[in-house]
């Protein structure tokens, strides 16, 4: 009865192999024209997110007393498990903003923010978030969270996520109490939150 | 046949002009992302993975082999269950006997074994049931799979930070957060054989950041009205026919709170599904055989990261399984009565703790030490005839384990990454168990990555194969007190290459060597079923996988994975393990991305059965038709599966009187869901 059952199969299987190979050659021309568009893809959220970072630099200014001196570091400081370590560490330290060289490092719990020209806070940072909001009010660092309700909250860019691409989110209020200035172009590309 | 199919594949693969742009040097580097716009930036999609080792990381930095099946891909392919989506991860096949589903990997895929050398999870919630260690992966899965973030498919045992039973593989389910189900939502869907299934999911995140997710499922299906299985075709046992025999039920509840650090956790599922194929010797085309699971889990998780690298992760947990079996019996032959309902039963129960904690070092060290220990306090089985009263077996049993990992990666510069790990774990069955394994990581540009991994496993004897002894009319089990737990080596090479901007290349080489495999033997002594650590098997293949992603929505992949698994001592090829399988896989976006036409199409070329015959070679497409957005709050799904009708069947375990059994022909699904 098996041999029965096998031969059934079999006879299936024929009847349609001319099908599924045109099917399967179908399927490859499709994939792999080149008229379709390429796509620009990252595995790691936060190499990702740093580009953001780093662009969000571009587009804000700082006065000239947020530094030291001309030489100073432009010093990005994470609040929380640092996850940019390694390789994208490196990529950024070789970045300048505003002609100065880009510094990043983890900002301890008893760490002085002011030192920092941004902040990142991580969205596992519930308790630490209110502790730099605090600390930022009135100074010149941007803070740049990734969690729900960051902006809200009284952060200056909150990134967010939507389907598989991220957006940022901007609280022109938190903004205006800050001695920094935002170019319209970011606010533009922003979703704004009050 | 299945070399001209290969063959095929392989021109279709030379032919392809991105790899003859590669070949010719004129691949253009990928560009930098500091360097492109915000606008730019906004429109790259980012693909992450946790599971692997506790921590977020990249695919390719994870030292395993991993595939990811994103919610996305789940709609746009329409996959029903579990089983449909792991049909479609490369090296994987899905087997079944009507009643369950078999994970079949790597060309290892006994029939009967109820997954127990897999470990499912649910967001870090082990699934395996107390008792037999078995998993369900179709409505006998607790979470519906529109619940389902993506799941995780990390093959062989290179995930040390999970005690237990990862013998073969990890299938890390994540679900969606409230804040992810915005609002209320029904969704109804109706398809072939009489089956209905909806749900009513609430999902919300309240201003105070208290997140809820609250969902349950009705799931009916009245099955095939007539089922033909050769072996019974005879005037007594209706030539052969099971009517209406199929059917199956399933409710569903699921919930989700989490709040700050915290998240609690629950699911029960209770499902029954009817047994056409007269198993384990019972009356065929008796609408009373059914059998029915029961899996339940209630979990507190607490995950935090203190600032300065700090990481702590704690999960409490409670879990229920209950398995029932209603198996119609005829005992006239040993002068009972020719109709018995003979109950099966199985409960167990467990409580448990784990904790981790991860800290990054100096030297871009990443440490995690681990530690769990579980109690199972209830493992009872039981099994008795109903009317006249008989009991075969009353067991009740308890144990416990418990397990310390620590694992160490470090980054030794010019892109060598070393990943070590050891765990030791101890049962109170057996004993203490060390497990070492090691990842040798290496990229020597951005776009290729080498992965040396080395993993030992174990699975452990279960209470079912120690325990299960009867003595009956249908036949005689023994109990087995010393079985040692099967042991894996695994040893495997994988390439990752990213060949232009959207196209990846994924081969991997691997050599499985799993020892004291547990299998049901026959005891020569009274011709009982025992359960021995008898059988060592060889595994050793190659998977080759292409994928495409463009920005336009359009995605493709093709896998074809090589199998060698044989019997270590007879060298003959194993029972239910096909040589080649082939995945393919395309989903191109119409209409502004509001309409999706997908297609999948598995191949598996033909395997031996329990009787030494052969189970056919088959190619099963299946066609989805998908809008996200069709009519602003409506989606709407449509899909045909094993559009050409292929009569292909699965090899049969012991249980059965069949050698293969067939599955369904060309059936439908439609299905529409509504935001509130």
């Amino acid at each position: 009865m098996a041999a029965e059952n096998q031969a059934n199969t079999t006879l299936g299987i024929h009847d349609f192999m001319w099908g599924t190979r045109i099917l399967l050659a179908i399927f490859f021309l499709i994939s792999t024209s080149p008229l379709l568009g390429a796509q620009e893809e990252v595995n790691n959220e936060y190499e990702l997110k740093m580009a953001f970072l780093y662009n969000f630099a571009q587009f804000v200014e700082w006065p000239a007393d947020a530094f030291r001196d001309s030489a100073a570091p432009f010093t990005i400081c994470v609040a929380g498990d640092n996850p940019f370590l390694g390789r994208i560490e490196e990529s950024i330290r070789r970045r300048t903003v505003n002609g100065h060289a880009v510094e990043l490092r983890s900002l301890n719990v008893d760490g002085d923010p002011h030192s920092c020209q941004m902040i990142f806070v991580r969205a596992t940072e519930k308790r630490e978030t209110l502790r730099v909001l605090a600390s930022s009010k009135g100074s010149a660092i941007l803070t740049v969270g990734e969690a729900d309700g960051f902006a809200e909250r009284g952060g200056i860019i909150n990134l967010t996520r939507e389907e598989n691409r991220l957006r940022f989110e901007v609280n022109i209020n938190a903004a205006a109490q800050t001695r920094l200035k935002f170019s319209s172009k970011l606010l533009a590309l922003a979703k704004i939150v009050k | 046949m299945r070399k001209r199919t290969f063959l095929l594949l392989v021109t279709l693969l030379m032919i392809d002009p991105a790899l003859v742009r590669l070949r010719a040097g004129e691949a253009k580097p990928r560009t930098d992302l500091m360097d492109m716009s915000l606008e730019d930036l906004m429109k790259v999609e980012i693909d992450s993975v946790y599971g692997a080792s506790g921590y977020k990381q990249k695919v390719t930095d994870t030292p395993a082999s991993i595939t990811i099946i994103t919610a996305d891909e789940i709609k746009r392919y329409g996959y029903r269950t579990l089983a449909d989506v792991l049909r479609n991860v490369p090296g994987f096949y899905v087997t079944s006997d009507r009643v369950y589903n078999y994970i079949g990997e790597r060309g290892f895929g006994p029939p009967g074994d109820f997954n127990t050398r897999f470990l499912l999870l649910v967001d870090g919630h082990r699934m395996n049931a107390d008792v037999d260690g078995s998993l369900g992966i179709a409505m006998d899965f607790p979470v519906d799979i529109d619940l389902i973030d993506r799941v995780e498919v990390i093959r062989g045992p290179n995930s040390s930070t999970y005690i237990a039973s990862a013998l073969l593989g990890v299938i890390n389910v994540v679900t969606r957060r409230g804040s992810e189900a915005s609002g209320l939502v029904v969704s109804g869907e109706m398809s072939s054989y009489g089956t209905y299934k909806s749900r009513l999911t609430f999902g919300r995140q309240f201003k105070n950041g208290l997140e809820v997710l609250l969902s349950g499922t009705y799931y009916d299906s009245h099955g095939p009205d007539a089922l033909y299985f050769a072996e019974f075709n005879s005037p007594t046992t209706n030539n052969g026919i099971a009517e209406a025999a199929d059917g199956s039920h399933a409710d569903q509840i699921f919930g989700k709170i989490t709040y700050r650090d915290f998240t609690l956790e629950g699911a029960y599922d209770f499902s029954v599904q009817g047994d056409p194929t007269a198993s384990y010797g019972a009356i065929f085309n008796d609408s009373e055989e059914r059998i029915g699971f029961t899996p339940a889990f209630l979990d507190l998780n607490y995950d935090h990261h203190y600032g300065g690298d700090w990481g702590y992760q704690a999960h409490l947990y409670y879990g229920n399984s209950r398995y029932h079996g209603v198996y119609p019996t005829d005992e006239s032959s040993v002068g009972g009565p020719p109709h018995v309902l003979n109950q099966d039963y199985s409960y167990g129960q467990d409580v448990g703790i784990s904790v981790a904690l991860s800290k990054a070092l100096f030297g871009g060290q990443k440490l995690i030490l681990g530690s769990e220990f579980r109690n199972n306090f209830q493992q009872d089985q039981w099994n008795y005839d109903e009317q006249p009263y008989y009991s075969y077996l009353n067991s009740h049993q308890s144990s416990s384990l418990g397990g310390v990992h620590v694992q160490d990666e470090v980054s030794l510069g010019h892109g060598v990454t070393v990943d070590l790990g050891l765990s030791y774990d101890y049962y109170s069955t057996f004993g203490g168990t060390t497990n070492p394994r090691g990842a040798l990581i290496y990229k020597p540009g951005k776009k290729t990555t080498l992965k040396l991994l080395y993993g030992q496993s174990f699975r452990a004897p279960t209470a079912f194969e120690n325990y299960y002894a009867v003595s009956s009319p249908w036949g005689m089990e023994e109990g087995n007190l010393s079985l040692k737990p099967e042991t894996a080596r695994t040893t495997e090479l994988v390439w990752e290459q990213s060949l232009t901007k959207s196209f990846d290349l994924v081969v991997s080489g691997y050599y499985y060597p799993v020892r004291g495999v547990i299998q049901a033997e026959t005891d020569p002594a009274n011709g009982a079923i025992i359960y021995e650590n008898s059988q060592r098997v060889d595994l050793k293949g190659a998977e080759f996988t292409v994928k495409r992603q463009s920005r336009s929505g359009l995605e493709a992949g093709l896998s074809v994975s090589l199998e060698g698994a044989r019997d270590h001592d007879s060298g003959a090829p194993l029972t239910n393990s096909p040589h080649t399988l082939s995945q393919a896989n395309l989903s191109m976006p119409l209409f502004k991305k509001k309409l999706f036409a997908s297609a999948d199409l598995q191949y598996v070329s033909r395997r031996r059965t329990q009787a030494g015959n052969l189970a056919g070679a088959y190619l099963v497409p299946n066609f989805t038709l998908y809008s996200p957005s069709a009519l602003r709050k409506w989606e709407f799904s449509a899909s045909i599966y094993n559009a050409f009708n292929d009569a292909y069947g699965d090899p049969a375990s012991v249980a059965h009187q069949q050698d293969v059994i067939f599955q369904n022909g060309r059936n439908f699904r439609l299905k529409l869901l509504y935001h509130f």
